[in-house]
């Protein structure tokens, strides 16, 4: 993993709350990170850059990634995409706003089922599942169990 | 010429000779098994856990696992199935070890009674209609001390509909369970409806053995393996030394609009599945096998190759696409399938592939089993419980994503799981005739319920 991507990731799991290990795991069947820094930096060739450097020098500067974030969101060019960011990683894809609200921009049919979102709600995409036959009758994992404890 | 000179002349020539034969009988010597240290008799219990841990050294793990499975499980077999350790693989093509596995037909009877014993097989007049006369022909065309194969499924595995070769017949197909599958399913009576009930009833819940590597205190075991193989009769334009080949007795199933009718066919391997349940991978490990010349890559078009399912001067013939329905294996003029691989293998791999079948080739340059190839071997990255309701990841997060053979998954080829084929995202929704989890596998699904003839 490259430095900026381990910043991105820092960046990411302090934006989303869900652990650096959910988000980037050692062994894996999908980068996401590497997917979606890509993707990020395609859709924000200057401020995308601009946001990492920036986090990165906050956290330089002895700040943890939950108050560097918070400063991040204070500023009118970075807070759009870290916002953007941290939709990206729930939905699988961009938020877009529509005359009926907002709406996603998925940026494949695999980040769609791959959305943190469906974690946070021990629950499963629409179409796609990885629970088995009846566990709608069961208590599902501890939420701890799908984002992680935080590290 | 003098005597000193022409006894000379003599010696030299027979010298020569001599050296001659030494030189032809050394080429020829069959290969000293020790010269082939990836090329072994044993089904290998699960991988080899790489030093260090990533997606791209446990693949890797899992590719070699795959190769060292496919080998073991074609290697030459003694008559009662085991593997001959007298002789290596390639050297001339024989019957294999999985080749004396019992197929799920031997396994689900009809009436619902109790399996063929291991190493038996069932009686094909129950199946043929022929005459037994024909009947008594076509067993003289078996190999050893059991008939022909017995092949009896022309629409695929998955029902998905029939391959079509460029001679217009009918892939046919056959699954055959190891000895462990086959234990685990007699004595728990999983061969019969009745059986499977009793078992749910029970509170059990099927959980078949996990190959498990050998420790300081443990010897080691392999684990439930379950083998798809794919074969086409080999006809015009097909080359037998490019593929393993068996005489195989194909029956021309009811079921699948057949007359019942059988017939004996000289047919090559084109497709191979291996699923074995480990210990790493409790989702089972899922290798798949193609012979070579099966299809192009989508990327490869246009082509100008010969393919067994695809005609590179057909530019506009509908790709993967299923043919026409009524389906029937004896209809003739059937219209070819055109095949290509929609999801390309990796450079890992087909690096992997050229170095054992270069290994296969030191063999026996002649050997069929060099036209063989791994497309790759899902596993699970996250190999927790797949039984557990408190496992948030019971399928495991399979790599890669989606695996496909083209002639086992032709049509659902794809880069979407659940849209596109994921051997686990599939097999997790495997359950029996009523309805409960069978650990991954269909197979319990084909038991029949337990007709008068079935109890005796």
């Amino acid at each position: 993993m490259t430095t900026s991507i381990q910043t991105f990731v820092t960046l990411s799991a302090a934006l989303t709350g869900i652990s650096k290990n959910v988000l980037a795991p050692t062994v894996t069947n999908l980068d996401l990170p590497t997917t979606y820094f890509d993707a990020a930096k395609q859709k924000f060739p200057a401020d995308f850059d601009l946001l990492l450097s920036a986090f990165q020098a906050l956290i330089d500067s002895g700040k943890s990634a939950e108050d560097a974030v918070a400063t991040i969101m204070e500023n009118d060019t970075y807070a759009p995409v870290a916002q953007q960011i941290n939709f990206l990683w729930y939905m699988g894809g961009w938020a877009v706003v529509t005359d009926f609200g907002t709406q996603t921009q998925n940026l494949s049919a695999i980040t769609y089922q791959k959305g943190m979102v469906w974690q946070v709600m021990q629950s499963h995409p629409m179409g796609y599942s990885v629970s088995r036959y009846g566990y709608w009758g069961q208590e599902p994992a501890p939420l701890n169990d799908y984002i992680g404890n935080g590290e | 010429m003098n005597k000193t000179r022409f006894t000379k002349s003599i010696v030299l020539i027979v010298m020569l000779a001599i050296s001659l034969v030494v030189v032809v009988a050394c080429s020829t010597k069959p290969m000293d098994k020790k010269e082939h240290t990836s090329l072994d008799w044993k089904i290998p219990n699960d991988i080899k856990t790489p030093k260090v841990i990533n997606t791209k050294t446990l693949q890797k793990a899992f590719d070699e696992f795959s190769w060292e499975s496919f080998i073991a499980l074609n290697w030459p077999a003694n008559k009662n199935g085991t593997p001959d350790k007298k002789k290596i693989i390639g050297q001339k093509d024989a019957k294999t070890v999985w080749e004396h596995w019992l197929h799920t037909t031997d396994i689900f009877l009809p009436d619902g009674g109790m399996p063929v014993a291991w190493g038996g097989t069932i009686n094909t007049a129950d199946y043929c209609t022929n005459s037994p006369k024909t009947l008594d022909k076509i067993k003289s065309l078996g190999r050893g001390e059991k008939i022909s194969d017995f092949l009896v499924l022309a629409t695929e595995p998955m029902d998905t509909g029939p391959l079509i070769d460029l001679n217009g017949q009918y892939v046919q197909y056959e699954i055959n369970l190891n000895k462990n599958m086959y234990d685990y399913i007699k004595d728990n009576e999983l061969y019969n409806v009745e059986g499977q009930q009793q078992f749910a009833a029970e509170n059990n819940v099927v959980n078949f053995d996990s190959g498990t590597n050998a420790t300081a205190d443990f010897p080691g075991k392999v684990g439930a393996i379950v083998v798809k193989a794919a074969w086409k009769v080999l006809g015009k334009n097909d080359d037998p030394s490019r593929f393993h080949t068996v005489n195989a007795l194909i029956w021309s199933n009811p079921a699948e609009k057949g007359d019942g009718s059988c017939r004996v066919e000289n047919v090559g391997l084109v497709g191979f599945h291996i699923a074995h349940k480990t210990e790493s991978a409790p989702q089972w490990a899922w290798s798949t096998f193609e012979q070579v010349d099966n299809a192009p890559e989508t990327s490869e078009l246009p082509c100008d190759d010969t393919y067994n399912f695809h005609n590179c001067s057909c530019s506009d013939c509908p790709v993967n696409k299923m043919a026409e329905q009524p389906w029937n294996p004896d209809k003739s003029g059937q219209t070819p399938t055109q095949v290509t691989r929609v999801v390309p293998i990796t450079k890992e791999t087909r690096e992997m592939n050229a170095y054992y079948q270069a290994q296969l080739r030191q063999v026996n340059p002649d050997t069929p089993w060099q036209y063989y190839m791994l497309i790759s071997t899902q596993w699970p990255t996250k190999p927790g419980d797949p039984v557990s309701f408190q496992n948030p990841d019971p399928k495991g997060s399979p790599a890669p994503m989606v695996l496909s053979n083209t002639t086992l998954e032709t049509f659902t080829q794809g880069v979407v799981p659940q849209i596109g084929t994921s051997c686990t995202d599939c097999h997790f929704s495997a359950t029996n005739s009523e309805g409960q989890w069978t650990d991954f596998t269909y197979t319990l699904g084909m038991a029949s319920k337990k007709t008068k003839k079935g109890e005796q």
